[in-house]
Formats: C-alpha cells, structure tokens, sequence
C-alpha cells in the first residue's frame, strides 16, 4: 500500500536534494566577489577591512558608528570589521569552518595550527616584500631573529606571518612570604631546602585555620602548571608541556632526557609524601585557582601579571599574605631554569584571496606597532575603555556592555611590561608584581626550541599531544607505576614517532641556526 | 506515471496494472485530505536530507588527501591510503576495544534502565508525584557534559560526597577518577544519570498506549501488579524495545565524544581512550580530514554490519526495522 507514496517521495527528496546543493554551490561561488570593492575607484573613501580575532573577551562587537573603529579610521583610512568567534563554538572549528565556506577575512589571528594548514595549501599570502612598505613599524619593531624563525616554518622560506614576540618571561615560580615567616624558614636555595619548606607548610598550618588543609604545592590536570618542579632539574617545560632543547648538545625532546627523569622521581616523592597536592591531575583549572586564592597552597608557577585576581582573593581570608618569586632551587647536578619562549608563534596572516586589501590590512596592523599611537591603543575612547579619575586615565575592566576595542600589537618588550605592570595593576601590588618578574627573569632561558613550527608533528597526533607522555608522568607520579617505567616511556615514544620527529627538529634546527 | 508501469515487473499480480493510476489518484486525494501531517512531517525531512543524507557524499573525502582549500572536487584521491594508516596506527586496537568494551557495558547496563524507570514510573500512583518525578528525572539530559563531568569530578574528589562517606566508616580516602578501575563504571554510571530519564519518554508512551482492558481481564483472573508487569505491560512493549535496540545497535560504536572526554585524565587513557577521543587528537588538533573521516565511515560499516545481523535475528520472532 504505501510503497508507490515512498517511490514518490523519493523522487521528492533527490529534487530537494539537488536544489540544496545547488544552493550550497551557489553560496560558495559567491565568495570571490567582494575583492573587487577592495581597490575602489574613489581613493578617499575608507576601505573596510575584516580582522578575526578569537578569544576576545567579555563585550559587545563594535559596529560601523563606533568611535573606536571611527578614530582608527581618521588615522589610517582603514575601517576595521572585526569578527570573533560565534557563541559556544570552538575556535579552531569555527576558523575551518571559515575556510571550508569561502569567507575568510581580511586579516586574521591564526590558532590551532591552522596557519601552516593555510601555508601548506597555498591558502597564505606571503609578506616579504608587503611589510617593508605598508607596515614598517611591524617590520621594525620585531627583531629580526624573529623573522628569521617565521621563515623557518615554511617550506619555501618566505613570512607567511607576523609573530608574537615576548621578550620578557611570562610565568614564573611563586611563594608565600607569609607562610616562610610563619614557619621560620628562608626561601628556599636548593631542592633538599624546597621539600623543608614544603613539609614545615604540610604540617605547621602556616594559614592558621587550625586544620591540617595545606597543599604545599599544586599543579592542574595532565601534569599543567607545576612547570617550576621540572624547571629545577633542567627541563624545559611550558605549562606542563615537554619543549625542544639542546640536551647532551643536541637538541632534544625535553620529555626524553635524564632531567626529565630526575625531576619525575623527585616529583614521585613529593606526590608520596602529600607535598604535592594529591589531586593535581584532577584539578581543573577553576579548582586549582581556588585552592590558591583560598589559602590552601604555599608555592605554585603561573603568570605574575595575574597576580592581582589571586591576591586580592587571599587577602580576604589572609590580611598579611605576600607573594614572593622563587628563585630556582638547585638540584644537585642539574641546571635549574624558567623556561621562556618568545617568538615564532604565530600571531597575523593575511589569506591569498584578501590579497587585494593586504596593503589596507597591512596600513591597520601597523597602527597598532606605531609607538605613538601607544596611549591611544592602550586606553581606547573614554567611557568605552577608560574613564578619567583625578585627571588620570584608568583602564575598565571589560563588560558586557561595553563595545570591545580592536588590540592587535602583540609585541612585548620590558618597558611595555613595566607600563601594563603600572597600568593594570593597583599601586600597593605593584612592588609585589614586579619583584615576582625580577627573580623569574633572572632565573629565565630562551630554550632551543623556541618557534618550532609545528609542522614536525605531522602524521604523528599522540606526539604531538603529548599524550603517552601525559600518561607515564602521571602515572609514576601517583605510584601506580614504579619510576623504571620510563625507560619503557622513551622506548615506546621513541617507535611510536618520536624519533621520526626529532629527526625534523634537528633538521629545522640546524636551518635556524644558520 | 506511463514509465511507472513499465518497472513492474512482468507477472507481477500485485497491483493489477489497470488499478495503478487509480491507486497513485487516492494517495494524492489522501495527501490533499491530510495536507497538515504532510506540512508537519516536512521539517523533518529537511533534517535528514540536509543534515544525514548531503553530509554523506562528503565521505568520498575518506580515499582522499582532503585539503581544505582546494575542496572535495579537487583533492587528489588515494584509495585506502587512510584505511591503512588507521588499521597501521600503534594503538588503534587498543582504542578499537575500549570502545567495544565501553558499548557493551553501555549496552547491557544503560539500554535497560529506562525500561525499567518507565516501569517504575508507571506504578507510581498518586499523577503529581510522577509528573513531578519525570520532570526531574529529565533534567540531566539538558546539561552538558562539560557540566556533568564538573560534577562528577566534584562528587568523588578527596572532599567530595563519596569520600565523605567513606571516611565515616573509617575507610580511606580513593580518589577515583585517576584510578582505571572504576573508569568505566563511573562512565556507565554517570551515561544512566544523565539520560535515563529522557529515554523513558517513548517507552511511556508506549505503556500509556495498552489497552486497558488487558489489564481489566488479568485483574479478573487474579493478576497482581507484578504479574501485569511481567505478563501485560513487557510484553506489549517489547516492539518497541526491539526498535530502539536496533537503533542503537547501529551506533554500537559511537559513545559519543563529550562523555568520555570530560571524563577522562592521562591515568585512565589505558582503558578510556576511544575511537572519538583518537579522531580529536588526530583531526581537531592536526587537521586531518581524511583520516578521521575513514574512521567515521569504518564506525558507521561496524554499526551497519551490526545492525543487520541483529535485524535478520529480529525478523525471525517479531518484526524489524525492515
């Protein structure tokens, strides 16, 4: 009975299906048009361009009428568009999904890799000749040695990229003051003195409630931020990541080496010994920060210009707290430090097919690398940015009201450092901040690795993820698996890709270097 | 509809080929009598056209070297390639059996639970305290999974409910989520609590569709409730369960990624490690299209295969899905 309906709609749905896809055809065919808008016949009107941008923050997507974008305008002919990410999607998604449909913009803030994805594809326009001429603040600003790292990660050695250069540390070790003085002891100098301090805050009750709740130590789920125990043996680490470092003169999968080894076994101690939280590889993020803003944890690696959130929570149960920068304790044998990347990732790229407004994109970038646009670029308009107390510019915090203001400098040197530490952080912290800075950038190294591509992990996922090490770390630390297991941990890395890949970084490495 | 009757067959007797157009003219009187469940079915065969059924073509990328910006049209095609790099892949046996492991315990433990709340459900006499029940029984399946794993961290971390427990009796403190042993359990446990309340919805409606007077003749003949449940209500239920067993037996392999990736901690990889969590790794972080894809496509032939032979069993005592 029903089958001549169901032959008639089946006819139905393969028409349907055909006018869908010519549909969805159609929409990708149209992305090609907008180009021809780009060199507009009138040269004085403003040419708008499209800056993506993810994680931006709280705020509402300033439009045309914006004074922001209307001053940025004025200065540079370019009317900038900007386009973030869509509510509760995932960057990285949301930027393919850009490239699969045709719409990319103007200019864009690359993530999750996808840069050498548009590299490889010819999906990149390459800037070497553009920068000099549209943004020579960009091309100036940034130190050569950094561009020299860009054209190393592409196969034909043009700079298919602006990078984000760093030139100060941005993490580093940390310890409350309040605690040593309440226990008696110094900060500590070496490894030995660091497992004193560590016991005296397990058992002292240095945050006075009167309950055995101290974590001496803390760190967040897959091995994150507790980078300052590696650190002191030698191990290049970057927010509980293995780096790429000269080990026994080559350079090396941090992951790999004998430090790594010695700072798991030390690690393993401390974790016995409930020194180090036994709930490190459970800790979320949110929950890590709550342990430290409620008194719980002595000594932590994190970013001292975050500092202030912390602290202003602790002062709340502890009146007295102070956080000082620890400097690396010394492990016998080994050459403790902080580890710092600084340049190489990537940070602007402008696509192939917005080819036509890169001088226009570029005209804006540059902007914001002008110095003497500095006031303007940090304090916006007032009453969307800053308001104005005791005639001096203050910086909002970000609402959700508020219109977001386009940043798009991402270059820091210690000065900009020293005027964001003055600038964001309130006057009784200051001291307090730039210390921390003081003793991390002492104890700071530029690692070998740094500005690797991440084109060397290709064809190899569980490499690059990190994951078999993920899995013998925390297995080892939490004594389910004896520490010799390692040895099968270099093995099983080692076929599992890990020599394949080291073989590229030598090889990109000895490209750098010369 | 002239060619219509050329596809017939050559002694079909089935439809009589002088009824024929007469036939197709009831159906569109019907069609034009009931325009409104037309209209309505409508949206949904939009979905599955735009959303199941155009996707598909889009495996083709599977024999490809898919780039992005080329597109599927210009990809340069490479047979099995990608089938071999996953079946090559250190690890993907043991990702293949977490995952049948994981579906199996899901399977046996999470299919029935909703047959048996809705049993449960149905028992409950007084109307408002069921309505108000379900309701909240419902309630989990519209969290997320970011959400409930939160929980579920929370509830058996050092300071968390279980442990509270625990330490009342003396017993020590286990901090459950790093340990293996409890990983599928937790996950199996956790599936339930979420959605078990959203999957008895159908198998309410099918209960409130029984004839009461099945019921009114066991009465009769002296059926307690237990024996109703077990003699009226199971049984007339049955072909729905077999339904959507079959239905989620096609999916036998797809645990889905939310779960288990909120889940989941570098201590518990050995046995959480599935099919979903590889392809993020492989395809979310290092953009491989193509071999995310194949595995896709080596899933949904996995349930396929599946699906039909539980299919033909089906067809042996009631009826099933074709």
């Amino acid at each position: 009975m029903m089958k001549p309906v169901f032959g008639k709609s089946a006819r139905i749905f393969v028409l349907a299906s055909l006018l869908v896809v010519s549909i969805l055809s159609g929409c990708s065919n149209n992305g090609e048009k907008p180009a021809a808008s780009a060199d507009g016949t009138d040269k004085n009107e403003s040419v708008t361009v499209k800056v993506f941008k993810s994680h931006m923050g709280v705020g509402t997507i300033p439009d045309n009428d914006n004074e922001h974008v209307k001053y940025v305008e004025e200065k540079t002919g370019v009317v900038y568009e900007l386009v973030t990410t869509a509510p509760g999607s995932e960057p990285t998604e949301f930027l393919n999904l850009m490239i699969a449909s045709d719409d990319l913009p103007d200019i864009l803030r690359p993530i999750g890799g996808i840069e050498q994805t548009l590299i490889k594809q010819g999906g990149a326009l390459a800037l070497d000749d553009l920068l000099p001429k549209y943004a020579p603040n960009v091309w100036e600003n940034i130190p050569e040695e950094a561009w020299d790292i860009v054209r190393s990660a592409s196969p034909d050695g043009h700079i298919y990229y602006v990078p984000k250069v760093f030139l100060v540390p941005e993490r580093a070790p940390m310890i409350r003051q309040d605690w040593l003085d309440k226990v008696g002891l110094p900060v500590p100098k070496t490894t030995e003195e660091y497992k004193e301090v560590l016991l005296a805050f397990r058992d002292k009750d240095p945050n006075g409630n009167g309950k055995a709740d101290e974590l001496p130590t803390s760190g967040r789920e897959f091995g994150k931020w507790m980078d300052h125990l590696f650190g002191m043996y030698g191990v290049a680490m970057w927010e509980g990541v293995p780096e790429w470092d000269s080990y026994e003169g080559e350079i090396q999968y941090a992951g790999v080496t004998k430090n790594m080894k010695a700072a798991i076994a030390y690690i393993r101690e401390l974790y016995e010994e409930k020194l180090l939280d036994n709930e490190t590889f459970l800790n979320k993020g949110d929950v890590w920060q709550a342990k430290i803003n409620n008194n719980l944890v002595g000594s932590w690696y994190h970013l001292p210009a975050n500092l202030r959130d912390r602290y202003t929570a602790m002062l709340k149960g502890a009146p007295d707290a102070y956080v000082v920068g620890m400097p690396m304790p010394k492990a016998e044998g080994y050459e403790g430090f902080v580890t710092q990347k600084s340049m190489g990732e990537p940070e602007w790229m402008i696509p192939t097919v917005a080819k036509d407004k890169a001088e226009y994109s570029l005209k804006l970038l540059d902007f914001f690398y002008d110095q003497s646009n500095d006031e303007f670029i940090r304090f916006g308009i007032e009453g969307q940015q800053h308001e104005v107390v005791n005639g001096k510019k203050v910086v909002l915090p970000p609402e959700d009201s508020r219109p977001i203001a386009l940043g798009m400098r991402n270059l820091t040197t210690k000065e900009d450092m020293d005027v964001r530490i003055k600038e964001t952080i309130p006057e009784d912290m200051q001291k307090m901040v730039q210390d921390v800075f003081a003793v991390s950038s002492a104890d700071a190294r530029r690692i070998a690795g740094d500005g690797l591509p991440n084109t060397v992990y290709e064809g190899f996922p569980d490499i690059q993820s990190h994951k078999l090490f993920q899995e013998y770390l925390t297995k080892i630390v939490i004594g389910e698996w004896p520490l010799e297991k390692f040895d099968e941990f270099i093995d099983r890395w080692n076929k599992a890709g890990g020599e394949a890949v080291t073989k590229r970084v030598q090889e990109w490495y000895a490209k750098v270097k010369n | 509809m002239a060619n219509a009757q050329d596809h017939l067959e050559p002694g079909s007797t089935r439809i009589p080929i002088g009824r024929f157009n007469l036939m197709e003219n009831r159906y569109l009187v019907n069609m034009r009598k009931y325009w409104m469940l037309y209209v309505m079915i409508l949206p949904g065969i939009i979905y599955y056209l735009v959303f199941k059924y155009l996707p598909l073509a889009g495996s083709v990328i599977a024999f490809q070297d898919y780039q992005i910006f080329k597109g599927m049209l210009s990809s340069s095609w490479v047979g099995f390639a990608n089938f071999k790099f996953i079946f090559t892949y250190e690890d993907f046996y043991l990702v293949l059996r977490n995952t049948a492991t994981i579906a199996l315990y899901q399977l046996v433990f999470g299919f029935p639970a909703p047959i048996i709340l809705a049993l449960l459900f149905n028992e409950v006499r007084l109307m408002l305290a069921k309505r108000v029940m379900q309701s909240l029984f419902y309630l989990p399946h519209f969290l997320s999974w970011v959400v409930v794993g939160g929980i579920v961290f929370e509830l058996l971390s050092s300071q968390g409910v279980i442990n509270m427990v625990r330490g009342w009796f003396g017993h020590e403190t286990i901090l459950f989520m790093q340990e293996q042993q409890y990983f599928r359990t937790i996950v199996v446990i956790s599936g339930i609590w979420k959605d078990v309340g959203w999957g008895t919805i159908i198998y309410l409606a099918a209960i409130a569709g029984i004839n009461p007077s099945l019921y009114e003749a066991a009465v009769m003949d002296g059926a307690n409730r237990w024996k109703q449940t077990i003699h009226i209500t199971l049984p007339t239920m049955f072909p729905t369960i077999l339904v959507l067993f079959l239905l989620n037996i096609g999916n036998f392999l797809e645990l889905g990624f939310d779960q288990i990736y909120n889940l989941l901690t570098p201590m518990t990889y050995s046995v959480g490690d599935i099919i979903e969590t590889y392809v993020y790794r492989a395809g979310v972080l290092q953009g491989q299209y193509s071999v995310t894809t194949a595995i896709g496509l080596f899933q949904s032939v996995i349930g396929f295969m599946l699906l039909w032979i539980f299919n033909r069993m089906a067809r042996k005592t009631e009826q099933g899905l074709w």
